[in-house]
């Protein structure tokens, strides 16, 4: 799809009148003249008020807005674009039509149940890791981050052919069909994918709280249990908050991991990342896809408000390590 | 009566277990471990092997064989090592200076700044991807590519090197600076004689995270490779995912590959840690 787009460009000489035609319609040219403008306007604020050292923000500045906010802008007007040209509400429209609404549930509900399975799994593990009696050795803390820094895609894969070997072996000796369910697939891939970014979380905050508390409730004649429950469990929820927002946010739009496990894709038990993936592999509906990106967008935006509004903050950024 | 029994159990099951609850403690973070590397470890025995998992032939390295006479293959495994190198680079390099930048900052400017980092990390990635390919198919002037990839990925690398060196900035004596202020060096100077020395370790880690990062990074590559391949979309999108055994084999090589790779590096950066830690009770 893209591959055409990049053959038809004109030669180097034409790139800058080529630039300005490309910016054919009006308002994405006030757009990116308004995006210059706020840059002065930063760089200028920035210079006169925090003395020179904040000036090293500038680089980051500059790409940050160019690179990330002017086309989220773009995304934004396009998704209000038809193919033809032209204003139009009908990109939102087809969301419905497409099946959207009961995907979404279906996405949050995968999401939120690999959230709580990882959360399970990863909360004593992380207690485990963080208590100075166990001992535990620090390699065999390095060894629980390292599928972290192995490819998605490489994991996922690997995953999918322990999956055919297992129901090709339940075939074999029992002389019928079975398949694993599609859900059972891709919420353990999900879970395997996402683990570490639950653990890492609360592992940090765990390592770092301060055990004289424990101590010092453990003297006031506490219980072990009750230690755990009014301290421990209390003082690491930042960490547990992160960790939610770590997992949950990525599963909802993950699109790789459901294509990738299914052995014949099947169109009911994608997600919600699919159905943005399917919109761009014809150019026809590329303003489509991104009204579908910009629903995800605001469903992301609510639950990060959801989620800062009722711990009250308590998660300081996405991650802490 | 019931009760005080149930309770009486209870603490003989919890006596039996704080016996032995280094052990099983142990025991769990094993199982957990093997969930976690189960499927890695089967494709690298399986590696060795021509078939289906589950059958074994003989031991060859047929696999790895074929995947090095794949010239594509090849071309994308180098591709990911070359983006994740730049990507990682640069993004140390600027992140470091907007975390400084960061430290000196104040009121607004300091929370406008910080909501422009969150936004990379709690946006859902194909949203990132889906805007920045629309941005570079309107505004032609960087064709989808090497580098359409290196930036993207600078983006997405640099908040999270902003949040490791961030806490090194707060622990650091602010009395240095003045320090080598008053003994005659000059602003700048300051900065790379004093202050980036001691930000060092933080800036490797952060450059080791950046390149774990793009390593891993599938979705946005795959949005604005144009016709670029890295391992990720290659294994991805060469339609052999389905195919039959003979022609999706060798990613069993790629993965092992991959796996072995990451294990010696860990084990080399273990290595390194003990080593400095020797050092230091010495």
């Amino acid at each position: 799809m893209e591959q055409t787009i990049i053959k038809n460009q004109p030669k180097r000489h034409s790139s800058i009148t080529n630039f300005w035609q490309s910016v054919h319609k009006d308002w994405l040219f006030w757009v990116l003249i308004c995006g210059f403008g706020l840059l002065g306007l930063g760089i200028y604020v920035l210079v006169r008020k925090d003395g020179n050292r904040g000036v090293f923000i500038l680089p980051y500045l500059i790409l940050a807005i160019l690179f990330i906010i002017v086309p989220l802008v773009f995304l934004f007007i396009q998704a209000f674009i038809s193919f033809e040209g032209g204003f139009t509400f009908n990109n939102f429209l087809s969301f419905s039509e497409m099946g959207g609404w009961s995907l979404l549930w279906r996405s949050i509900r995968i999401a939120g149940i690999t959230t709580l399975i990882c959360l399970v799994i990863a909360y004593p593990v992380a207690l485990i890791l963080s208590s100075k009696e166990m001992k535990v050795p620090l390699i065999v803390i390095m060894f629980f981050i390292v599928p972290m820094l192995i490819n998605v895609v490489l994991r996922t894969f690997a995953l999918r052919e322990i999956f055919m070997w297992i129901e090709r072996a339940v075939r074999e000796s029992r002389g019928e069909v079975f398949n694993l369910s599609d859900d059972f697939k891709i919420i353990t891939a999900l879970i395997l994918d996402y683990f570490p970014f639950m653990l890492l979380p609360i592992y940090t905050i765990l390592r770092t709280q301060d055990k004289s508390l424990q101590e010092a409730a453990a003297d006031l004649g506490a219980s072990k249990i009750r230690v755990f429950l009014k301290v421990v469990l209390p003082l690491s929820v930042a960490g547990i908050i992160s960790g939610i927002m770590m997992v949950f946010l990525p599963a909802i739009s993950n699109f790789a991991i459901p294509y990738i496990v299914m052995e014949f894709f099947n169109a009911e038990s994608q997600l919600l990342g699919n159905l943005i993936w399917h919109q761009f592999s014809s150019r026809t509906t590329y303003n489509v896809g991104a009204a579908y990106g910009l629903i995800l967008l605001l469903l992301v935006a609510t639950s990060v408000a959801i989620i800062t509004k009722f711990t009250k903050g308590k998660a300081k950024g996405g991650i802490s390590f | 009566m019931i009760l005080q029994n149930i309770k009486s159990a209870l603490g003989l099951v919890g006596g039996f277990f704080a016996k032995t609850r280094r052990i099983w403690a142990f025991a769990f973070l094993a199982i957990v471990l093997m969930f976690l590397y189960m499927p890695l470890l089967i494709i690298f025995v399986f590696s060795f092997t021509t078939g289906e998992i589950g059958r074994w032939n003989e031991v060859t390295f047929d696999l790895y064989l074929t995947f090095f006479q794949n010239g594509y293959a090849r071309r994308a495994f180098f591709n990911t090592f070359l983006i994740a190198i730049a990507a990682a680079s640069i993004s140390t390099v600027i992140g470091t200076m907007a975390a400084i930048g960061m430290f000196y900052l104040r009121k607004w400017r300091k929370k406008t700044i910080n909501a422009i980092n969150q936004i990379p990390l709690t946006n859902a990635t194909v949203v990132t991807g889906v805007s920045i390919m629309l941005f570079f198919l309107s505004v032609r002037f960087i064709p989808l590519g090497y580098v359409a990839i290196i930036i993207a990925h600078t983006m997405l690398c640099i908040p999270f090197v902003v949040l490791v060196v961030t806490p090194r900035m707060y622990q650091l004596n602010p009395n240095l600076l003045d320090a080598g202020m008053d003994l005659g060096l000059g602003p700048m100077k300051v900065m790379f004689k004093v202050l980036l020395p001691q930000l060092l370790p933080s800036i490797f880690a952060a450059f080791c995270l950046a390149f774990a990062i793009s390593l891993d990074d599938f979705i946005l590559t795959v949005f604005i490779r144009g016709e670029i391949n890295t391992i990720s979309t290659y294994i991805f999108t060469h339609g052999d995912l389905r195919g039959p055994i003979q022609r999706r084999a060798y990613f069993r090589a790629i993965a092992s590959i991959m796996f072995m790779m990451t294990i010696a590096a860990v084990v080399l950066v273990y290595w390194y840690m003990r080593r400095k830690r020797k050092k230091l009770a010495k």
